[in-house]
């Protein structure tokens, strides 16, 4: 026994090692660092809890972060998850080339958050850009999406709700296990289309809900690389894309305040559980399993 | 798979890191140092050319190039500091140079510049106010810039419009960029628009004998300058002398600027830019000061536009010295560089390349000559914050455009924030 516990752990060293030394102790010098203030020159000075004091009293584009962050996960998460419920709902009535259609939707978040789509939109929406260009074609002369301070964000939000597929997929997914017979049943007991997708699809969907809104909201409080292209790594215009990960990304490494960015990435993490959190404990109110009769 | 027993898988394991230690090791020897700098790709195709002519003509060291753009060197930078595995040469600007110096991350360079290991006997004075720091000088000029106005000759002949290009004042500027508004199809502007610009604050407030800093680090304007500053950018956005704001947010790289763009008559950069600008517009692009009011100075100073420095973690000193040396007084690596990085310290080397100027790097010349005599001193180093008080002014300034705030107030709470963040570096 001991012996094949021996050969277990030394194939498991290189995860192991990987996982203390780039993932646990990482993490913990982070919380130090964020007690500290550190410019990467000089040695890191401690001055306990002045960084969050700081940052909830003293900084208000902190505050500027977290409004733009917000209103793009309370704006931006909804509107995902329910444009890929209903081209997965359409996709589940058996359209022909089913397998097609599901790679095509599933190509743009499989780009993800690279680099070249953040470039491709600053192209695509650029004043002179694509958009405007066909939209001159119908006589309209349209706005300068991504650097005017007031469309900005929603041209962002827009660039999130293209990246459906992953949530689609998942949902697709999710409507193949509901079972057929509780629609033929409902349809012979007369119950309407719109009534079987409120009483059948949708609780039994609940698990699937669940997860993909955890999984989306947490990735949106994330969001970066896209919003450090297109806004050219500052926030800009007007702040209008300040996120929150640009803005401790811009305090680290571009004011080199190590130690501040390290608080403000706790402070992140620690915003990220809350919400979790709060998911997990109301989801016993909306969320069925199947198997919890 | 057989033969592979737990003891040999030990000895395998053992074999491996010894292998990984030694390779590790393998990067730090002497007769191998790293060159690192900012730059774009004309000046990486350069710079490579460099190292391998070096790599050529000294066989028993060896050269290797790292670059990075220069939002992400100075990223970049800060962890190799932290982790102590700093290039052994590398590239340094003048708004950094004495925080590193200051903190020890880069080497004095006064016992090789007494040995003439590294030679700059025949450089100007202003190359040494601006690579010394407390007496000891951190920095080899590498390029010598100053700012201009790049203006479109093509399109302002087209419109029948004069000026003279080193002697043109601020309502000139006006005047003829209204005439290029109005003379063109909608789109087309008479300049671009500086309200957010720190260079063209900077010189504003030397033609006034004021400046952004004092010596001590201490903010050298008042309120009152910035609000000025801002109701002149203003009007220009308001009155079409400028382009509107929207195009000045999304005119993010050189290739979406004014000029290039073919958008705007005026635009603005630093003098080794000509070269880059003129490639990417057919039509004739000609430099022009900054607009300055007649008798006074156009406010504009030669800036050692990069320097070279010599890293604390450096492995090799003396081959470092002797590579940096290569690269500012050698025909074999200028003769590559030539002025993509600015006017070389040396007049040797620029004797040597004058006579295969192209017509963008004879006028850069000119202009730095023409404006001899009437220049400003090299300010200040810019104290610690001042990146961050500069992207605070962009980003007030931001909100004036849009129309989101007052002027008056973005100015008092910009100056507000500047003052903040200065006493906060202490």
């Amino acid at each position: 026994m001991k012996k094949e516990n021996f050969a277990a752990y030394i194939f498991l060293l290189p995860w192991l090692v990987g996982f203390f030394l780039l993932t646990i102790q990482p993490i913990v010098s982070s919380f130090y660092l964020s007690l500290t203030e550190y410019d990467t020159v000089s040695d890191p000075y401690f001055i306990g809890f002045e960084n969050y004091e700081y940052m909830f009293v003293d900084d208000y584009r902190f505050w500027e972060a977290l409004k733009v962050t917000f209103f793009f996960v309370a704006v931006g998460v909804p509107f995902k998850l329910g444009f890929a419920l209903a081209i997965a709902l359409w996709l589940n009535q058996g359209v022909q080339g089913l397998s097609l259609y599901r790679a095509v939707f599933y190509l743009p978040s499989l780009l993800g958050s690279s680099v070249a789509v953040g470039i491709l939109w600053r192209q695509v929406f650029h004043t002179d850009g694509l958009v405007n260009y066909l939209l001159a074609f119908l006589g309209i002369s349209g706005p300068s999406w991504l650097s005017d301070p007031d469309t900005s964000i929603y041209t962002v939000i827009l660039l999130t709700i293209w990246q459906f597929g992953s949530p689609m997929l998942i949902f697709l997914a999710g409507l193949r296990q509901i079972p057929h017979d509780l629609y033929e049943a409902s349809s012979i007991d007369g119950a309407s289309k719109f009534r079987q997708f409120w009483k059948i699809t949708l609780p039994l969907l609940a698990p699937v809900i669940f997860f993909n809104l955890v999984l989306q909201t947490i990735d949106a409080f994330k969001t970066f690389n896209n919003v450090f292209i297109i806004s050219g790594g500052n926030g800009s215009p007007v702040d209008s894309l300040l996120f929150y990960t640009l803005y401790l990304y811009q305090q680290g490494f571009e004011f080199f305040r190590m130690g501040y960015a390290s608080a403000l990435a706790w402070v992140l993490l620690i915003i990220i559980s809350i919400f979790t959190a709060i998911y997990f404990y109301t989801s016993k109110y909306w969320v069925y399993y199947e198997s919890e009769k | 798979m057989s033969n592979l027993t737990r003891r040999n898988f030990g000895k395998l394991a053992l074999a491996t890191s010894v292998l990984a230690l030694t390779g590790a090791n393998s990067t730090k020897a002497a007769g191998r140092i790293r060159h690192f700098w900012w730059g774009n790709k004309e000046r990486d195709k350069r710079t490579y050319a460099t190292i391998d002519a070096f790599n050529a003509a000294f066989s028993d060291s060896t050269v290797v190039g790292e670059t990075l753009g220069w939002r992400d060197y100075w990223p970049k930078m800060a962890t190799q500091v932290a982790g102590k595995n700093m290039a052994d040469v590398i590239q340094m600007d003048y708004r950094y140079i004495a925080e590193y110096a200051r903190r020890g991350a880069i080497k004095s360079l006064n016992s090789h510049l007494d040995s003439r290991a590294i030679d700059m006997s025949d450089f100007a004075q202003f190359s040494f106010d601006g690579g010394t720091v407390d007496g000891q000088v951190y920095g080899v000029n590498i390029g010598t810039n100053s700012q201009f106005v790049p203006y479109d000759k093509t399109l302002l002949d087209q419109l029948g419009l004069t000026f003279d290009p080193y002697k043109w004042n601020w309502d000139e500027f006006v005047k003829i960029s209204r005439e290029v508004t109005k003379n063109t199809p909608d789109g087309i502007y008479g300049s671009v628009n500086n309200g957010g610009q720190e260079v063209w604050l900077d010189i504003w407030l030397r033609q006034k004998n004021k400046a952004l800093y004092h010596e001590n680090g201490d903010l050298a304007f008042d309120q009152k300058d910035i609000e000025e500053y801002w109701s002149f950018w203003v009007d220009c956005q308001e009155t079409g002398v400028s382009w509107p704001a929207t195009e000045e947010a999304a005119s993010t790289s050189m290739a979406k600027s004014g000029i290039p763009t073919k958008k705007t008559a005026f635009d603005s950069y630093w003098t080794n830019q000509i070269v880059a600008i003129q490639k990417l517009t057919d039509h004739q692009i000609e430099m022009a000061t900054i607009p300055h009011n007649p008798g006074d100075s156009p406010g504009m100073y030669y800036k050692c536009g990069q320097f070279i420095s010599m890293s604390r973690d450096t492995q090799d000193e003396s081959l470092s010295a002797k590579y940096m040396n290569f690269f500012i007084r050698d025909p074999r690596a200028v003769g590559i560089l030539k002025l993509e990085r600015g006017v070389p310290g040396t007049k040797e080397m620029r004797d040597f390349l004058k006579p295969g100027y192209s017509r963008e790097e004879a006028i850069m010349v000119e202009y730095l000559e023409g404006i001899e005599g009437r220049t400003k001193k090299l300010p200040p180093v810019p104290p610690k914050g001042a990146g961050e008080i500069d992207r605070a002014f962009e980003r007030y300034w931001e909100g004036v455009a849009f129309g989101k705030t007052k002027i008056a107030s973005a100015a008092k709470s910009f100056y507000r924030e500047a003052e903040r963040i200065r006493r906060k570096q202490g």
